[in-house]
């Protein structure tokens, strides 16, 4: 029972943390891995909002040694 | 592909493919609804939605899995896969609505929060008949998920083409967790067991169509490259090879299409640059080699994507004796012109 609630409240902070970072990551970060998604559309920062939440640990690793 | 990103790059066939897949989901629901409330008139507007969402998912699902083999099979059917991504993405939204709505009707209402109601209120894990089954939708979901989050071109430069790949081909995790979740939920729930059946018969034919189609990719033709003087290796006779199509030939670890189109031949690195795409499996489309997979665009005596296009791919020399046609399977530097050998 307290496995399942801890793994669940640990799954919880992954995303409110992945959150936070996608905010940055959407409107800033991606413009700086990659030229094409400096100059983008709203929508794009959008479409690429959801994956941003999921991945973020990633994204923060790839984001700090550029 | 090296230009800004868009959001969607739409196009007249996409829209087209998009108004037809939206119109046949319409009309399933619509039908499945309107069946359901005249036999089942007791049902819950509740328990509709989440059978028709349900249901209408995973038929999409076996549809996505079953277009690739198709089209490998019969190239006739290319156009269905040019677009699969929005048949992935519409799936996964139709697949979160029943989710969602299944767990506000199951798991909202009590006083646990949803998600430790949703693993903790059955804990018959060890039971195959009473085994909690919404929790592998759930697994599912969030597997779906991350393919429809990382399916914009942006993902797949950015995580790579190897990662990228490996996290879609988890679709087959997501449909093995589904199948389970589907036969365990209805042994569970005593419903007919005409579920059961469509669904050993979807299960049959993606099984089926794989293994056809990765027999048939092994019959590609292989030639070992002799290492003569002259390194040309032959390949086959012209007419072998249909118009604006390509013979593909294995020599050594050369993976090589050969295009005939306008009376011309060229030959090209077979490997799209965008996912690995097979090219000699594509048509020539208003003069450009056009990849089956999402419809990247190489010109056949350049191997260079059009402008503003920068994707290049190697090329091929070739020749022609009589009606045989040989290759030389040393390839040039990408984006290398050559100058295509004329047939008559
Ligand atoms: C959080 C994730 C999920 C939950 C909580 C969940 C829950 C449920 C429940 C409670 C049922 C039984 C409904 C009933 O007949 O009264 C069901 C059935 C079903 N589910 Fe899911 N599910 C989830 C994810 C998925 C996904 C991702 C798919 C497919 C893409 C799916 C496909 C189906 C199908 C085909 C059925 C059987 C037909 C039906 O009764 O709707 N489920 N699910
Ligand atoms: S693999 Fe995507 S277009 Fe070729």
């Amino acid at each position: 029972m307290d496995i399942v609630n801890n793994l669940i409240s640990f799954f919880l902070l992954y995303f409110a943390i992945g959150f936070l970072f996608a905010l940055y990551f959407a409107f800033k970060g991606a413009g700086k891995i990659d030229e094409g998604a400096k100059e983008v559309t709203l929508t794009f920062r959008l479409l690429i909002f959801p994956a941003s939440i999921a991945l973020w640990p990633f994204l923060l690793k790839k984001v700090m040694t550029k | 592909m090296a230009v800004n990103y868009s959001a969607v790059l739409w196009n007249r066939q996409k829209k087209i493919y998009d108004r037809i897949m939206l119109g046949l989901i319409g009309l399933y629901l619509v039908l499945f609804i309107l069946l359901n409330v005249l036999f089942f008139p007791e049902i819950t507007a509740e328990t509709l939605i989440i059978r028709a969402t349900g249901s209408c998912a995973i038929i999409m699902l076996h549809i996505i899995l079953l277009i690739g083999p198709i089209c490998r099979l019969n190239s006739k059917y290319l156009p269905i896969l040019y677009n699969r991504r929005h048949l992935g993405v519409t799936m996964f939204i139709i697949a979160l609505i029943h989710g969602l709505f299944s767990m506000i009707q199951f798991h909202a209402l009590g006083d646990m929060n949803p998600l430790s109601s949703l693993f903790l209120s059955n804990t018959h894990y060890g039971s195959l008949v009473n085994f909690p089954f919404q929790t592998l939708g759930f697994f599912a979901l969030l597997i779906l998920f991350l393919m429809a989050a990382t399916s914009h071109d942006f993902w797949l430069n950015n995580l790579s083409p190897k990662i990228w790949k490996s996290l879609h081909m988890l679709v087959y995790v997501a449909y093995a967790l589904l199948i389970m979740h589907v036969v365990l939920g209805v042994i569970q729930l005593e419903k007919s067991s005409v579920y059961i059946v469509l669904l050993g018969i979807g299960l049959f034919c993606v099984i089926g169509l794989h293994l056809v189609a990765a027999f048939k990719e092994k019959r590609v033709e292989f030639r070992p490259q002799k290492d003569s003087a002259d390194d040309f290796v032959e390949v086959c006779d012209v007419n072998e090879i249909d118009e604006n199509r390509a013979k593909v030939i294995l020599v050594g670890d050369e993976n090589i299409a050969i295009f005939k189109y306008e009376g011309k031949l060229s030959a090209v690195h077979n490997v799209c640059k965008h996912q690995n795409g097979p090219l000699g499996e594509g048509k020539i489309v208003d003069g450009c080699i056009t990849c089956p997979w999402h419809g990247y665009q190489y010109l056949p005596e350049n191997g260079q994507s059009p402008p503003p296009f920068k994707e290049k791919v190697c090329t091929y020399d070739l020749k022609v004796v009589g009606s045989k046609v040989f290759v030389n399977p040393k390839p040039h530097a990408e984006g290398t012109a050559v100058e295509p050998v004329k047939i008559t």
